[in-house]
């Protein structure tokens, strides 16, 4: 797993690439942290390059939304491929994010 | 195509990394569906990560065995290991309508595996639990 940082127009872009099971969502919840520790309320989450997400995957996305839900933030997911969204959907997971085909309309989201 | 794979594992979380890429190694030449290999992928490592976790009642080293028999049109995904007694089926489906306050962390594991696969069967034979996840092609 990689995650990639941007800055695009005031919003953190996280890019996350590979697998996000059990093993590698230790080191992604680290770095999540970082980030809303660091005071980003703007976060777009890019899971274009994302092949495989396990329940572990999802618990460390459901913790950034609720810190952000506290801090009063706005988080969104992006460009799911086919797989990771049935993972979604059939979680519930899709119904607590706002998840955007495209990530020019997740960064119009965030910034409206 | 037909395949088989086995392989004994220590019941510790870091040693799902190693396992699949070994699986990934035997999966590949069968060129199977991605959905099904994704199933396969998310049901072993719900279902370990449960058996390493919860299984267990002393800080021992226990072996897990992994194994996969394919006949070309199943795929039989078989977890045995000598953890306490505990059959997944028996879990409880988490409420997936509730909003991000009321959510309690995790719970999910079982219910995507239960979704993604055609079906489970457990039993207990010689102190040992035995999951089989059924996938078909």
């Amino acid at each position: 797993m990689v995650i990639k940082q941007e800055e695009k127009n005031g919003i953190l872009a996280l890019a996350i690439a590979g697998r996000l099971d059990a093993v590698s969502s230790v080191e992604a919840d680290k770095e999540f942290n970082k980030v809303l520790d660091a005071g980003k309320d703007k976060l777009l989450i890019n899971l274009g390059e994302l092949e495989y997400i396990s329940s572990a995957g999802l618990r460390v996305l459901l913790v950034v939304a609720k810190r952000m839900q506290q801090k009063g933030g706005k988080v969104c997911l992006c460009a799911l491929a086919e797989n990771v969204k049935e993972v979604f959907e059939i979680s519930g997971f899709s119904s607590i994010f706002k998840i955007f085909e495209k990530e020019a309309d997740g960064l119009s989201f965030i910034n409206s | 195509m037909s395949g088989s794979f086995s392989k004994n594992i220590k019941n510790d979380l870091s040693e799902l990394t190693a396992l699949v890429i070994d699986i990934h190694a035997f999966l590949d030449p069968l060129e199977l569906p991605p959905k099904a290999v994704y199933a396969l992928d998310l049901s072993l490592e719900e279902m370990l990560t449960n058996i390493v976790k919860y299984g267990y009642d002393d800080k021992n080293v226990h072996s897990v065995n992994v194994a996969i028999k394919f006949d070309g049109k199943t795929m039989v995904l078989s977890l045995t290991d000598d953890g306490h007694e505990f059959n997944p089926l028996n879990a409880i489906k988490p409420d997936t309508a509730k909003s991000v306050p009321e959510r309690p962390i995790g719970g999910v594991g079982i219910h995507l595996t239960r979704s993604m696969v055609d079906d489970m069967r457990y039993r207990r034979e010689n102190g040992r639990n035995i999951l089989e996840i059924i996938i078909k092609i």
